[in-house]
């Protein structure tokens, strides 16, 4: 298997899969995923719990778990993470090239220390700033990019609300001046009235730097806010993908159908299980047919439009 | 905060109350005459004397809770009679008995914290290697040898290789060595005497790595477990994403969160280690609490017993409480 | 995030206990002290000067060193040490049930009482539990010996007034969680008595975990009871009960020239401390899911 390294990409997976061992047999989470991020765009990863997108987006952080087991190639701003069955450069690209906004941002901050001290660490072990008061200056432009007063970084994550804290772990991912950030559920754990501030400032920066954008959600009615392209996930694989627009206006795959239908995905009574062959979703989808005990082929139409479904394979 | 040191200090108070309580039941249980058991036993001319005195001492004649007043009043008023064993006023025997006892202790707290830590933060970084299965293999073999046997074979052996371990100190110092704070490692110093020094801190060594033991595995296991689970805290999860390095993660991220429990269960291991204390002392014949026990035995000294029994828990009581209000001041998210 | 996953496979903590090394080897270690413990007036070569008896043809023999015909020498008035040794194993395994069964009786009644009944008696148990706790076992012996004399029932009774407070305090934290259950709710609802309740509902359920905790550290106890033991022994001026903690602390005045005396019976201590230490990590590991998990360090 032959992958040419291209520039122009910030996130290159080839067959990539991503399992987790346990006594002896290994639950994939992601299977066989071909996917290309261009450099300074935006994609969201959408999908129930379950669906794995949270395993690729970790990948793409560089979070690799222990007893993980990888297969094919992923590629991130020319460095090979994943190569070989192999898990060969997480360290290189974590903070250097990717950083990541958590889903829980008040569990996410450091409880012992003042804010201020996780933003010097950042500094000086990514960006190797010593001196004191460089890295102030630095810290003061980053709190002022998220709309944070200076009065924050005295004081210790428990006593920040919930926006805040968010808006912290923003100003902490950009603190070393990453090329792309992952950014794991942003808007979970906020009232509505707060995450569309938060999307629209997550989106608003990372235009701003030129930083790619993967924001990985359950949540299809933010995507239209903060990405231009969006993949659909479901048991591992990628059912769907094109630019938000087109899959919202005109959803090809019978999932992502569903997934904009659906007023609230976490209360999907279906629970995914153990991938048994054939289509992801044909134990669910309301048009299968026998066809689809076999696996469909990823069909790419124009515009970067790509489906894995038998009926639009006909 | 202030409010959370005051209710400890409190119920410090309280269970000192409650202690002497107990000291004062456990005369009262003694099958027999009280008074008796508190005069010692005395058998002889001068028995009969000895025991009424000892009769008005305890205000027998009384309501059981008058007489715990009058004991507890006594008690905290440093007026703890004088000791039938030696024959010197028990607060002085005490007293002097438990500063060696308390130099070895604290001598041993400071090797096991430190020690135990160390051990601890290695174990947890190899957790589920190979190496981390032989140090667990390892001690629980060290938890399973009761000190006061290692004691007695690490005594054995020095005398078979001709050291010289017994005792505080040399005997021939005994003359040129004055006691000024009653810590023979401080005293040398004081009068320095280097040589008095070297020979206080090798007989202290020994029976120091002894009581050790304990505190240090029991720390290490501890240890162990709570920093490699804490690899797996959101926000050191977070923290390594954002390329911070392994040794900030690992001192100021996840054993930042460990090191309060950590001083709360040095605290509860030092509860345990002052009973090993005694013993290992008795082995090293060393003075201290441990001499005390077995010559109050030997005696019948029952006031010397409950006195060093409510000394003991009294220290107990301070430990515990500062452990607890130490364990609280370190951790920010406690606003009480 | 599936960064910690815990694997289930393997149906109950004893069935996963069964299939690891260690809790074979401890196990193996305990049963066959049981065995010797229990036999030991048939299999010790000299049965009466085990248990203490002062015979004829002891007090001829003398304090001997190690040899083919008493492998473990003899004590100082000539008794044969392996089999107070080994007929010793009764007394440790004796006490140590004693004192678990003891402080597990005391202690889980209290814990179940303070933890259901608010109030006064949780209260009033509690302050005790934290009393009790700092009472340190050696020198409560020591007081009892002077008091009511030294013997077996001293080092129980010590080690028990210390001990049950910690189940007390472990079966108090449980039943807290329980009394909070539907069924609890329910019984109550029904009209069953507070008391019957309380010790035929909420009681059935806080035991197993108090149990299991009593599994894990039964070496503590066993080496207590040992310490316990020392202090008696070394302040004997004769010795005839075969503790292994008596013979200890009696033999250690001898150390230098009967070094025997107090080396044999600790060994054997050692030995079964380390196999009960051995069961002990194994339940508490197979019946946590934390410490289950198999592990590598990952960043």
């Amino acid at each position: 298997m032959v992958l040419n390294v291209k520039k122009e990409f910030a996130v290159q997976a080839e067959a990539l899969s991503l399992g987790y061992e346990d006594l002896g047999s290994v639950f994939w989470a992601v299977r066989d995923v071909h996917l290309e991020i261009e450099r300074g765009s935006s994609l969201c990863i959408v999908g129930e719990s379950g669906s794995g997108k949270t395993t690729l987006g970790n990948a793409i952080a560089g979070l690799l778990p222990p007893y993980v087991r990888v297969a094919g190639k992923l590629v991130i701003e020319g460095v090979e993470v994943i190569k070989d069955s192999r898990v060969i450069g997480a360290n290189k690209i974590r903070g250097r090239i990717v950083t990541k906004i958590p889903q829980n941002p008040a569990t996410s901050l450091n409880p012992y220390v003042r804010i201020e001290q996780m933003f010097y660490d950042v500094l000086r072990d990514v960006r190797g700033i010593r001196e004191k008061r460089i890295a102030r200056e630095e810290i003061s432009k980053l709190v002022s990019a998220v709309g944070l007063e200076e009065d924050v970084l005295y004081m210790y994550p428990h006593e920040l609300s919930g926006g805040m804290s968010q808006r912290v772990t923003i100003a902490l991912a950009l603190a070393s001046k990453p090329s792309i950030i992952v950014a794991d559920e942003p808007t979970s754990n906020l009232d509505a009235y707060l995450k569309g501030h938060i999307v629209r400032l997550i989106r608003d920066l990372s235009d701003k730097f030129g930083i790619s954008l993967v924001v990985i959600t359950h949540d299809i009615s933010i995507t239209e806010v903060v990405c231009k392209d969006m993949v659909v996930m479901f048991l591992g694989e990628i059912v769907e993908r094109g630019h938000v627009k087109d899959i919202i206006r005109a959803p090809l795959h019978p999932y992502s159908s569903e997934l904009i239908e659906a007023v609230n995905l976490e209360s999907a009574s279906y629970k995914p299980k153990k991938y048994a062959g054939g289509c992801v979703y044909h134990a669910r989808c309301p048009h299968a047919s026998n066809e689809c005990l076999k696996p469909p082929p990823l069909l790419k139409l124009s515009d970067g439009r790509e489906v894995k479904c038998w009926r639009q394979a006909r | 905060m202030v409010k959370y040191y005051v209710k400890r200090t409190l119920l410090g108070s309280t269970l000192i109350v409650g202690l002497l309580i107990i000291t004062y039941l456990l005369v009262y249980i003694a099958p027999g005459d009280p008074a008796h058991v508190w005069a010692g036993k005395p058998r002889g001319p001068k028995a009969t004397e000895a025991i009424e005195l000892a009769r008005k001492e305890l205000g027998l004649d009384q309501p059981l809770h008058i007489q715990i007043v009058t004991f507890m009043i006594r008690f905290l008023t440093g007026n703890w009679g004088v000791s039938i064993a030696f024959k010197q006023p028990i607060a002085d025997v005490i007293l002097r008995s438990f500063k060696a006892t308390a130099e070895l202790l604290l001598f041993s707290y400071m090797i096991a914290i430190p020690l135990g830590l160390a051990l601890g933060i290695f174990m947890a970084l190899k957790r589920g290697s190979k190496v981390d299965l032989l140090l667990r293999l390892t001690s629980s073999m060290f938890i399973s040898v009761p000190r006061f046997w290692l004691a007695l074979i690490v005594v054995f052996v020095f005398y078979l290789i001709g050291f010289q371990s017994l005792g505080r100190m040399d005997p021939r110092f005994s003359i040129e060595f004055k006691e000024v704070t009653g810590f023979y490692l401080l005293d040398s110093l004081l009068i320095l005497r280097v040589d008095i020094f070297l020979d206080v801190l090798t007989r202290l060594t020994a029976p120091s790595l002894i009581i050790a033991v304990y505190p240090v595995f029991s720390i290490a296991k501890y240890v162990r477990y709570t920093l490699s689970e804490r690899f797996y805290e959101d926000y050191v999860i977070e923290a390594v994403s954002l390329g911070i390095s392994r040794i900030s993660i690992l001192t100021r991220y996840a054993l930042r969160g460990v090191i309060p429990a950590v001083v709360q269960l040095a605290g509860i291991n030092f509860v345990y280690s002052f009973v090993e204390t005694t013993i290992v002392e008795l082995v090293f014949m060393r003075e201290g609490i441990g001499k005390i026990l077995v010559d109050g035995i030997l005696r019948s000294d029952y006031p010397l017993i409950v006195a060093a029994f409510f000394t003991v828990s009294l220290i107990l009581v301070a430990v515990n409480t500062f452990t607890d209000i130490l364990q609280k001041r370190l951790d920010p998210r406690v606003t009480i | 995030m599936n960064f910690t996953r815990v694997s289930n496979k393997g149906r109950t903590t004893l069935w996963r206990c069964l299939r690891r090394t260690d809790f074979k080897v401890g196990v193996t270690i305990i049963a066959t002290l049981t065995i010797i413990a229990i036999l030991s007036p048939v299999i010790t070569p000299y049965p009466d000067e085990g248990v203490g008896l002062i015979t004829e043809a002891a007090k001829q023999r003398g304090p001997q060193p190690p040899s083919l015909k008493h492998p473990f020498g003899t004590d100082m008035v000539g008794r044969d040490m392996l089999s107070r040794v080994l007929i010793g194993s009764r007394y440790s395994l004796i006490q140590t049930t004693l004192v678990i069964f003891g402080s597990l009786a005391i202690g889980v009644i209290l814990g179940v009482l303070a933890g259901y009944f608010r109030g006064i008696v949780e209260a009033v148990v509690n302050y005790a539990i934290e009393l009790f706790l700092l009472l340190p076992p050696v020198i409560v012996a020591a007081a009892l010996s002077v008091a009511i004399g030294p013997g077996m029932s001293t080092v129980v009774l010590s080690l028990i007034l210390t001990w049950w407070a910690w189940y007390a305090r472990l079966a108090y934290i449980q039943s807290r969680q329980i009394r909070e259950l539907d069924f609890i709710k329910v019984s109550e609802a029904l009209g069953f008595g507070r008391v019957y309740v309380a010790f035929r509902h909420l009681l059935p359920n806080v035991a197993p975990p108090v149990v299991v905790q009593s599994m894990i550290d039964t070496a503590s106890v066993l080496l207590e009871i040992a310490t316990v033991n020392f202090l008696i022994g070394s302040v004997s001026a004769s010795l005839d009960t075969p503790d292994w903690g008596m013979m200890i602390g009696y033999g250690f005045r001898y150390i230098t020239t009967y070094w025997w005396m107090s080396f044999f019976p600790g060994l054997f201590l050692v030995v079964t401390a380390f196999g009960f230490i051995l069961v002990g990590d194994a339940i508490s590991e197979e019946s946590s899911p934390n410490l289950r998990r198999r592990w590598r360090q990952w960043f």
